[in-house]
């Protein structure tokens, strides 16, 4: 498995540090330039999802590669080598984006103002779940993906774009169908394990810092999609 | 004498379309095998099913008893009519994943056929003319250490000269233990090392015989039989 993600690496090195440097050149140039601090958040925000949708699909892409491509399917490695290998891939290219973008972001909350000071207030359990539920929903994202692109490979030869836009569909429709009638929720909220909630009171924005949110609902949801 | 590759039977349906229709074949081993037959005879297919890539519609396989699949990808090294490499290597990447993926792969064989081939280690594959291309492959598939060699159309768009030069190195650098089944439609260039050939037409194995009984009882060579049995 290790070395199925040297060689998808190697293989996509070009695109992966090419991005990463076009991204933090911007970034750079953008924190230093003259804009206000409205158009860097903006701006900043549009270059970490351009990147992040070129990452996304180059992690789709590798298991797809992974998966078709006579190289790599005679290799003596076993199935749940290729899934591994693409999910490793897909999970290093996205933590090291969020971290780069967490630098960012802690670094404009720092600087660009006011009115974050209440970050440094969240609990450590708090941040730790978020964390968790953060790896847990990225999981989730690339495996259902990879099952899509599986299973359309495995039903046609062409036109494999559109029948697996056509599974995703249905298998999302059908999981949250079913997620619904069984929790009274689907799986489309973020980060639903930590409650945190803001409120106008007389005027003023107020916050109210992160609670466990133990609604049996949730937590089965999670476990749900994680089986 | 043991069997290296049974195949019993087998079939393979594209759709509506049969490419493969009831084959059945036994391979010993220390034989160099010419799997023979015009474009869409059913020969890449066949290779694909016992190098484990496709299933087979119908029928089984297995190569030294073992069912083809996971297990016996130890046991063969198959060269596909398509290049193993990418783009974005160097000769010496493509040697490193091998030896990296297998544990048979012999780096010594790999610097002799390499320097057999006249390729650089620095060469970029991407760069490597068709001919070089297919030296490089056959350079790698001939480095495993394994009991049956699977070659598709080796020679396929490549000139004379490369021709010769891959066959010299097929000749040279395969192990006598193991046996090689190589398909081809380019018959007059290589019928000179076989010892056996098989002729298959629309997915039937139509003629499995000794090259040397061929030209004894026939009286003609492996060409000459070819074009009668495949002419039009």
């Amino acid at each position: 498995m290790i070395k199925l993600l040297k060689y998808d690496l190697k293989r996509n090195a070009t695109l992966l540090l090419g991005g990463m440097a076009i991204l933090l050149l911007c970034e750079f140039v953008l924190l230093w330039s003259r804009a206000t601090d409205e158009v860097k958040i903006v701006l900043s925000v549009l270059f970490f999802g351009a990147v992040a949708v070129i990452y996304f699909i180059s992690s789709l892409r590798v298991f797809d590669y992974n998966i078709t491509t006579v190289s790599r399917r005679l290799v003596p490695v076993g199935a749940l080598s290729y899934v591994g290998a693409s999910l490793l891939y897909g999970l290093l290219n996205s933590l090291v984006l969020t971290v780069i973008g967490a630098a960012f972001t802690a670094y404009m909350v720092v600087n660009l103002g006011g009115g974050f000071s209440w970050a440094g207030q969240i609990p450590v359990w708090a941040i730790v779940l978020i964390v968790v539920e953060y790896l847990f929903l990225l999981v989730y994202g690339f495996l259902t993906f990879y099952v899509t692109i599986a299973l359309a490979r495995s039903l046609v030869t062409k036109g494999v774009f559109w029948i697996g836009l056509l599974i995703f569909i249905v298998l999302t429709i059908v999981l949250s169908y079913v997620e619904d009638f069984l929790f009274g929720q689907d799986s489309s909220a973020l980060f639903g394990s930590v409650d945190l909630e803001w409120s106008s009171q007389s005027g003023v924005l107020a916050r109210e810092l992160p609670g466990l949110l133990s609604a049996w609902q949730t937590w089965g949801s999670i476990v749900f999609e994680g089986l | 004498m043991e069997t290296l590759l049974k195949v019993d039977g087998v079939s393979k349906k594209y759709g509506g379309k049969l490419a493969l229709n009831s084959v059945s074949l036994r391979i010993g081993p220390g034989r160099i095998v010419g799997l023979l037959g015009s474009n869409g005879s059913g020969k890449s297919t066949l290779m694909r099913i016992a190098a484990g890539l496709t299933p087979p519609s119908a029928g089984s396989i297995s190569v030294l008893g073992k069912p083809v699949g996971k297990e016996t990808r130890s046991l063969i090294s198959y060269m596909p009519d398509l290049p193993l490499t990418e783009s974005w290597m160097r000769v010496k990447d493509a040697v490193a994943f091998y030896r990296d993926f297998y544990a048979d792969f012999d780096l010594e064989k790999a610097r002799e056929m390499l320097d057999f081939m006249s390729l650089k280690e620095n060469d970029r594959v991407s760069s490597l003319s068709k001919g070089m291309g297919e030296r490089l492959q056959l350079t790698l598939a001939l480095s495993r250490q394994v009991n049956l060699y699977l070659l598709d159309e080796p020679i396929g768009g490549v000139d004379p000269v490369a021709r010769g030069k891959i066959l010299d190195a097929i000749v040279r650098f395969y192990s006598e233990d193991s046996s090689l089944i190589v398909s081809t439609h380019l018959v007059r260039d290589m019928e000179r090392i076989f010892d056996e050939v098989m002729f298959i037409q629309d997915g039937v194995i139509v003629l499995h015989e000794e090259v040397e009984s061929i030209r004894i009882n026939r009286g003609k060579g492996i060409d000459d039989l070819f074009k009668e049995v495949f002419g039009e």
